[in-house]
Parts: structure tokens; C-alpha cells; sequence
């Protein structure tokens, strides 16, 4: 997981767009929460200061709390909760919280650039946004 | 010089001088004489003197059967379910008695009929023998008769139950037939047998679950219903005790009191709460009412009092203890105390700062005095970060969950008002004890960080169940408003303007409706919140 922080911290020195993808049953064991935490203080300090990305797409479990292997799926419910709101904040970088309905495939991954299309495209048919399920707006708007 | 001797000591007893003791021994003496005596005298004795004697003992057994049947229905009329009359027999040894006088019988009639000599003289032993446990049998429906001493026994019968996996179904329809006749004898006897179990054996989990439900129903009743408030205060403090003096060692442990304190300060909150939403109308019973809401204002501060570690105005048992909590337990038994608005609960922050930081306040949070702050400043056995981000939760959850306003609504305001405001402006002023901001880009980046950060900051341990992200951004939203207020409505405004959409509007709202203002509360917490001789209160870095 320490990697992972690692690469999303890099991806974000490239000024490039970022996808970021949390559904991987790692995310949900009992010591996942230190990484978690990590990963959303990165991207406030990225909100608040960043010069990097100008767009992040999160992609995030649609099904928690019920489809989570989580023993504490509350937590990790206010987790997507807390993460849909933060982006919902107007700051320096648009951010866009997609989740998806069936582990997607990579399930955890970092991607930047001309990476980020053929993997949303991959995913798109599980994807849902809560405020905007309009798939070819989010596109145009991200990518 | 010699020490004196006092000319009043108390010099204890011997065994054989204490009054029970040597009363027992008498009556001892007397059964083992007449025992060992009867047989011997009945050896020699002919026939008829045999059925005489067992006329009179037979004479005897009616008297004290008779005796027996008028106290037990005058002692016992009213008891069905818990105890039953089958258990009341048990207790009075009322089986084995009836079983002797009618062997006594049965073997008198086969002596006259046969005229039988043995027959006759065994039949007189049993008389005997009958009319000696008659006597004791008499004796304990008597004593029985007692409340105080058959409630000792259903408390141990009923901890007897609770520990064995026993079902308490008898119990359950003892409570309802209470409380459907509204009768507040029977319910005190009940809630005496819950309050023994709970002060032997505090620590036994089902024992904690029937008496949280008897107090629940028997509160709801006097609320609700037409059972009377003084019977429902009185439970309140007997069923579920904060802390009894006589409790094991292993209950007055920091851990187990800690765990007290979280689950018992929401239910007498929820107690409070309830209360004060009957004053708001008009037909509520009030004097029930107020004697409920007294009750739980008074045990919930008593908890308050255990949770600190050096209470100025404990007068109860909760005066000798010190507790010592971890910092965990600390900010848990504190957010449990605080997070539901009961008068008085915000004296608390000076507890949770002695346990954080080790050393009592000198200041006054009333005065604006940055006690939170301070003790996240000083915090020693919590990193700052952690200690932070809970004191921030537990602030947001106070102003999402409070149901008080400055101002006092309803028929019976009169009776909550002044607390209820007072309340409101203290817990804002702990609020702002976290430290003010220089401008709305701060405030912003704080909120921003804390909405991310805070998610499971507080604990959902048994006690109060933890708002759900949205409700806890919008309390961080409420409470970096306020600590923004002193530079002006412009910065406020733009804060509430860089949350995210809908946000703002929100905080407003709720701000609004605590400062019981329409809309716009930013000159009424400014004139009624801020202190403006407040000190050295820094902004937040």
C-alpha cells in the first residue's frame, strides 16, 4: 500500500490527469485504514496546494456497505461518502468520484495521461456517478 | 502515661450472644428434645392415648393451617407471575408440610379402622412432626410476608437466572401487569430485585440488559402513560447505578467504569431529551415529567462527576474515585457525556483535559479560555494529529445532536430555557475553544482536511452510534464557522461559499436554528458567543 501512496504521490508531479481506482479487497482488511487515510490527505494537499493534475478520476465501490468484505463497513461507507463530498469542493483541481458496481478490472491502479480512456472505457459498463450518471459528460469533461 | 480506656467501646459479641444466633439455638434445643422425647414416651403409651395425642396435634395442624391461609392471602394476593405462588410454596416449605399432615392421615384412618396400636403411634409421631414443620412453615410466610426480604430472594433467584441462561419470561409478565395497572408498589419491588442484581453483580452483561429495559419501559410509562414520575425517577437512579460503593473490585475497575459511563450517559440523555420534548406541549403531566427529567439531569451529572478526576461538587460515592483512563477511553467517555445535549454535560471538557494532558485546567472555556486547544497542545499520551481530529468530531457531533436553542419554545419553556440556552452558548464556546481562524482559505483547508481525515475518528464502541459523513462534515462546517465569526460576515461568507454545493446553506441553517434566529445568525452568535474580553485566544496555524 505504501507503494501504491507512493505512485499516486508521483502521478501527481506529472501535471497530467490521474485516475485512481480503490476497489480491491486490500482496501477493506483491518489494517487498510493508516493507507487510506494516507491517500485522501495526499489529495487535499493536492486540492489545497497542489500545482499538479488539473483533473483526478476516482473510481470507488458502489456497493458498501453491503457487497464489502469489510468488518467494519460503516467506516468504509462514510469513507466513499467523505470522498464524494471533498470532491464536491470547488479547489484548485476537479475532482470526479465514479463508483463502480463489480470490481473492476485492474480492481486497484494508478494511471496518468492517455492510460486513463481504454481503462474508464474497460470499466464503463459498472460505472455509476451519484449526481451525474451522464457516461459521455464525465468523458468529455475528464479525458 | 497509660492509654485510657474509652468507657463506651463497643465490645462485639460472642457467637452464642448475638440475639438471631441465640434465639436459633433455643429453638434448636427445643425441636431435638421434642424429636428424641416422642418416640421414647410413644413406645410405652397404649392406643388410645396415641389417637389422643394425635387429636391434639391434628388440633394444632388446623390452627396453624388456618393461620397460614390468612397471612399468605393477605401477604400474597397480588403475586402471579414473579414470584408465583409455586415459588412462594418453595420458599415457605408449604409442600413438604401438606405432604406430612396428609400422611399423618391416611395413617390415622388405617389405625382406627384396624385398630392398629402401632398404626396409632406412628400416626401421632407424624402429627407431630407435621405441626414442627407447620410451626417453621407459618414462620417463613411471615417472614416472607416482608417485602424487603422476598425481594432479597427474587434478586437472587433472578441472578440465579440471569447467570445460568435462564429465560426471564415470569419477570417480563410481572413488569407488564405493573405497568399496565400504573401500580408503583409492585414496580418498586421490582426495581428493588434489579437494583440487588445489579449491585452484586455489576458486571453481568444480561443483568445490565433487563434492568436497561425495565428503567426504559417504567420511564416511558411515567412519560406516556399514567404511571406516576416520582416511581420513574426512583428507578432511574436504583436500576442503573453509575457506580455503588460496595461493588467488587473487578467493577470498579477504570475499564469497567469507562465502559459504564459510555453506555449509560446516552440513555440518560435519551431520558432528558424525551422529557423535554413532553414539556413541549401543553397537556404533558408535568410534574411526572419534571420529576423524570430531575432524575436523569442528576444521574447523568453524577456519571460526569465519575469521569472526573477531581470533581469540585461531588457530594456522593462518586467523590472517592479517581479514575484514571487511558486517552481512548478518555475522548470515548467524553464524546458519550457530551455528544447529546443534557444541562450541565459541557463541565466534562475539564475532565477530558486532565485525562488527555495529565493536569487540571486553570482556565474558564466559559470565558473563551482555549481549553480544547490546549489540550491537544499538551496532550501527552496522544499524538496531537489524532487527539485533533477526535476533538474536532466530537464538537461537530455536539452541535449536529443538540437539541437545544437559545432561545426557550413551548408551554413549559420556563422550566428549560435558561438551562437549555446557557447550554447552547457554552458548548458554541467549546466549539471556538479549538482554536479561530485568520481567514476563510484557513478555515477551508481545515474543514477540507478533517472532512477527508475525520471518518472514523470516533469509535462506534457500545454507547452512541456515530453521524454518518455527511451529517459530521456539516457539523465541521458549523463549527469552523463560528470559529470564523470575529473576522466578520464577509469571511463567513465566503467560507459557507467554498464548501461544497448546498453545504454552506446548511451550516447556516443549523447555526440559525441553535442561535433560535430566522435566518442569518452571524450578529446574534457574535453579540451572545463571543466573549469580548477574551485573552490570548490565538488563531488556528
Amino acid at each position: 500500500m505504501d507503494q501504491f501512496v507512493e505512485s499516486l504521490r508521483a502521478a501527481f508531479t506529472t501535471g497530467e490527469p490521474v485516475l485512481l481506482v480503490q476497489c480491491g479487497p486490500t482496501w477493506f482488511g483491518a489494517g487498510a485504514w493508516t493507507a487510506i487515510m494516507g491517500v485522501e490527505r495526499l489529495i487535499v494537499e493536492e486540492q489545497l496546494h497542489g500545482g499538479g493534475p488539473p483533473t483526478l478520476i476516482r473510481v470507488l465501490p458502489y456497493d458498501l456497505p453491503t457487497g464489502s468484505a469489510s468488518s467494519d463497513t460503516r467506516r468504509h461507507a462514510d469513507w466513499v461518502a467523505s470522498a464524494a463530498l471533498t470532491a464536491a469542493t470547488p479547489t484548485r483541481i476537479t475532482v470526479s468520484v465514479w463508483l463502480s458496481t463489480r470490481i473492476p478490472d485492474p480492481a486497484d491502479c494508478v494511471a496518468i495521461g492517455q492510460d486513463i480512456q481504454p481503462l474508464l472505457l474497460r470499466m464503463r459498463p459498472h460505472l455509476i456517478a451519484p449526481d451525474d450518471p451522464d457516461w459521455g459528460h464525465i468523458a468529455q469533461c475528464t479525458i | 502515661m497509660a492509654p485510657s480506656t474509652s468507657s463506651t467501646e463497643v465490645v462485639a459479641p460472642t457467637p452464642l450472644e448475638h440475639p438471631r444466633k441465640r434465639w436459633r439455638v433455643t429453638v434448636f434445643v427445643l425441636v431435638s428434645v421434642v424429636l428424641c422425647g416422642a418416640p421414647a414416651a410413644l413406645v410405652g403409651a397404649d392406643a388410645s392415648s396415641a389417637v389422643t395425642a394425635s387429636q391434639l396435634a391434628s388440633l394444632y395442624f388446623g390452627f396453624l393451617l388456618s393461620a397460614a391461609a390468612i397471612v399468605f392471602a393477605v401477604a400474597f394476593a397480588n403475586d402471579r407471575h414473579w414470584p408465583s405462588i409455586r415459588e412462594i410454596a418453595r420458599f415457605c416449605h408449604l409442600a413438604p408440610w401438606l405432604l406430612l399432615g396428609g400422611l399423618a392421615t391416611v395413617v390415622s384412618w388405617y389405625g382406627s379402622i384396624l385398630d392398629s396400636g402401632l398404626l396409632a403411634r406412628i400416626a401421632a409421631s407424624l402429627w407431630l412432626l407435621s405441626t414442627l414443620v407447620g410451626t417453621s412453615s407459618l414462620y417463613l410466610i411471615v417472614k416472607y410476608s416482608n417485602v424487603d426480604v422476598m425481594n432479597r430472594a427474587m434478586a437472587h433467584r433472578l441472578l440465579a437466572d440471569l447467570q445460568e441462561g435462564r429465560g426471564t419470561t415470569a419477570l417480563d409478565r410481572a413488569i407488564r401487569e405493573a405497568l399496565a395497572q400504573n401500580d408503583p408498589l409492585r414496580i418498586q419491588d421490582l426495581c428493588d430485585q434489579i437494583h440487588l442484581v445489579q449491585v452484586r453483580r455489576p458486571q453481568l452483561e444480561a443483568g445490565f440488559e433487563v434492568a436497561l429495559s425495565f428503567t426504559r419501559r417504567v420511564v416511558y410509562a411515567a412519560l406516556h402513560g399514567a404511571l406516576d414520575g416520582p416511581t420513574a425517577a426512583h428507578t432511574i437512579g436504583q436500576c442503573l447505578p453509575g457506580y455503588v460503593e460496595s461493588w467488587p473490585r473487578e467493577a470498579r475497575a477504570p475499564e469497567f467504569l469507562a465502559r459504564r459511563i459510555r453506555r449509560l450517559a446516552p440513555i440518560y440523555a435519551e431520558f432528558e431529551n424525551e422529557a423535554r420534548r413532553q414539556l413541549e406541549h401543553a397537556d404533558a403531566p408535568l410534574a411526572d415529567v419534571l420529576a423524570v427529567r430531575h432524575a436523569a439531569v442528576a444521574a447523568h451529572r453524577a456519571l460526569g462527576l465519575l469521569f472526573d478526576p477531581e470533581p469540585k461538587r461531588a457530594t456522593g460515592a462518586e467523590m472517592d474515585v479517581a479514575l484514571e483512563l487511558t486517552p481512548d477511553d478518555a475522548l470515548a467517555c467524553y464524546r458519550a457525556l457530551s455528544v447529546h445535549d443534557v444541562p450541565g454535560s459541557d463541565s466534562g471538557v475539564y475532565a477530558v483535559f486532565q485525562h488527555l494532558t495529565g493536569q487540571r485546567f486553570g482556565g474558564n472555556f466559559f470565558q473563551e479560555a482555549p481549553i480544547l486547544s490546549d489540550a491537544i497542545e499538551a496532550s501527552v499520551h496522544l499524538p496531537r494529529e489524532r487527539a485533533r481530529a477526535t476533538l474536532e468530531a466530537i464538537v461537530a457531533e455536539q452541535i449536529i445532536r443538540c437539541r437545544s436553542r437559545m432561545g426557550g419554545h413551548g408551554p413549559h419553556a420556563r422550566f428549560f430555557a435558561s438551562e437549555a440556552r446557557t447550554h447552547v452558548i457554552a458548548s458554541l464556546r467549546i466549539a471556538r475553544s479549538l482554536g479561530l481562524f485568520d481567514d476563510h482559505r484557513t478555515a477551508l483547508a481545515s474543514w477540507l482536511s478533517l472532512t477527508a481525515g475525520t471518518v472514523g475518528a470516533v469509535s462506534d464502541r457500545e454507547g452512541v452510534t456515530p453521524l454518518s459523513a455527511l451529517h459530521m462534515s456539516l457539523g465541521l462546517g458549523c463549527s469552523h464557522a463560528l470559529r470564523l465569526v470575529d473576522q466578520g460576515a464577509a469571511e463567513v461568507a465566503d467560507f459557507l461559499a467554498s464548501l461544497p454545493p448546498g453545504m454552506g446553506g446548511a451550516v447556516a441553517r443549523r447555526l440559525s436554528h441553535l442561535a433560535d434566529v430566522s435566518d442569518q445568525p452571524w450578529s446574534t452568535l457574535t453579540e451572545d458567543v463571543i466573549v469580548h474580553t477574551r485573552g490570548s485566544h490565538g488563531p488556528v496555524r
